[in-house]
């Protein structure tokens, strides 16, 4: 069998660019360089705005321990979504798509566990839409700046399924700020932080595939752009 | 060779292409396409549409030559390139048909018009101007062009039985609009 010669057109167009170039990183390498990023987020909101009121009344699992778990289950979205960039280490999308529900699922179950063990409920009901909105307004400063990081470190690779890829890494960085939120908000209503914190999951969500999709469009257009 | 030593030539390559060797790359050129075309030639009916995507790959894997990870399988992750360029085409020929079906709605809108003319066609086209876009289609699609619900469902990117009830809805929508007369709204 003869092998195929490259076409003239496309060796061209390799010859003209061909600058050596530095391999990405693994995913793992890049996940442990996030680690500040998980300990500002963890931290960051409850030292910038005060820690919770009654942290000293929750046992250590409830409040220290849950974090973690959150924020551990942050890491391993945002692992998935390093991975998910990379041809040939994509996941099948129906696993992606388990993980986000798992993701969804941990915020709940830890909402609820914290919710059951040390119930807060509002002083005054009728201000539960307006705390829910304050919550949403100072987690987001934390979340965008992390969020706009983790869209740049999988703008590096190439993912095949974008939204999905954006989804997991915006739970990723929902999960983690609403660990550290929850070690601030004093309020464990579940109403109040389904829709207050819960909010700001789903807006690191959709801002993640949206903001993915829109990339890998921008630069398929650059692709077609350089065959013309 | 055996397939042990043909990945671990293959990453050699890989390695000497990222450094910017051409050479390397014409070589993994010769070794990956047949099995990238192959690939492509699964999903692709037509040969030269087959060789264009295998150009994009290509392109695409230059372009993304950095995300080839040392010690991974060059040809995993050339296949991962490949099946991103397949989706995007998939992608694009959808809006591409959608496309097409908007232009098709309004190449019927603009065949029914000339006939609102005829006195006795008025009504239908009262009534038809009552249907949403979508069950105009459809129902123009079976009924004056005599389009199998097979091809309809092909051409608007719908099942097969989403344009069999799109139709039975439209028809009956129309027999009521025709039956209530001139005045209804």
């Amino acid at each position: 069998m003869t092998e195929p010669n490259v076409p003239a057109s496309l060796l061209d167009r390799v010859r003209a660019n061909l600058a050596p170039v530095r391999p990405l990183s693994s995913p793992s390498r890049r996940l442990f360089a996030l680690v500040p990023l998980v300990l500002v987020l963890f931290l960051g909101p409850p030292m910038y705005y005060h820690w919770r009121e009654n942290l000293a009344q929750m046992p250590g699992w409830a409040s220290w321990g849950l974090s973690a778990l959150e924020s551990l289950g942050g890491i391993a979205l945002m692992g998935l979504a390093l991975r998910q960039a990379v041809p040939g280490m994509t996941v099948r999308p129906r696993w992606m798509l388990l993980a986000l529900a798992s993701g969804a699922l941990l915020f709940m179950g830890v909402s609820l566990a914290t919710a059951n063990t040390l119930p807060t409920p509002l002083h005054d009901p009728d201000s539960w839409g307006q705390l829910a909105w304050e919550c949403v307004v100072m987690e987001l400063p934390f979340a965008i700046p992390a969020l706009a990081i983790s869209a740049w470190l999988v703008a590096r690779a190439l993912p095949v399924r974008p939204s999905l890829t954006g989804a997991a890494y915006g739970l990723a960085v929902g999960l983690m700020t609403d660990a550290g939120m929850r070690l601030y908000c004093w309020i464990d209503q579940p109403l109040h932080v389904f829709v207050g914190h819960g909010g700001t999951i789903l807006i690191g969500t959709i801002g993640g595939a949206l903001t993915a999709t829109l990339i890998e469009r921008l630069k398929y257009r650059r692709l077609r752009l350089m065959r013309q | 060779m055996t397939e042990l030593e043909s990945a671990q030539a293959h990453e050699r390559l890989m390695r000497e292409y990222q450094g910017g060797s051409l050479t390397a790359f014409e070589a993994l050129y010769r070794a990956l396409a047949p099995r990238l075309k192959g690939l492509i030639r699964a999903r692709v009916r037509d040969d030269a549409r087959a060789s264009d995507l295998l150009q994009e790959a290509f392109l695409e894997l230059h372009r993304s030559r950095h995300t080839y990870l040392p010690g991974r399988s060059v040809t995993g992750w050339a296949f991962g390139i490949a099946q991103n360029v397949m989706l995007r085409h998939r992608r694009e020929m959808r809006r591409r048909d959608q496309h097409e079906v908007s232009a098709d709605l309004l190449e019927i809108e603009d065949r029914l018009a000339p006939r609102a003319a005829d006195f006795e066609l008025q009504p239908l086209q009262d009534a038809l101007d009552h249907l949403s876009p979508d069950s105009r289609v459809t129902w123009w699609m079976r009924n004056v062009e005599g389009l199998s619900f097979d091809v309809i469902a092909r051409r608007l990117g719908i099942a097969v039985a989403a344009a069999r009830l799109r139709c039975s809805r439209a028809s009956r929508a129309l027999r009521a609009a025709l039956e209530k007369g001139p005045d209804h709204d």
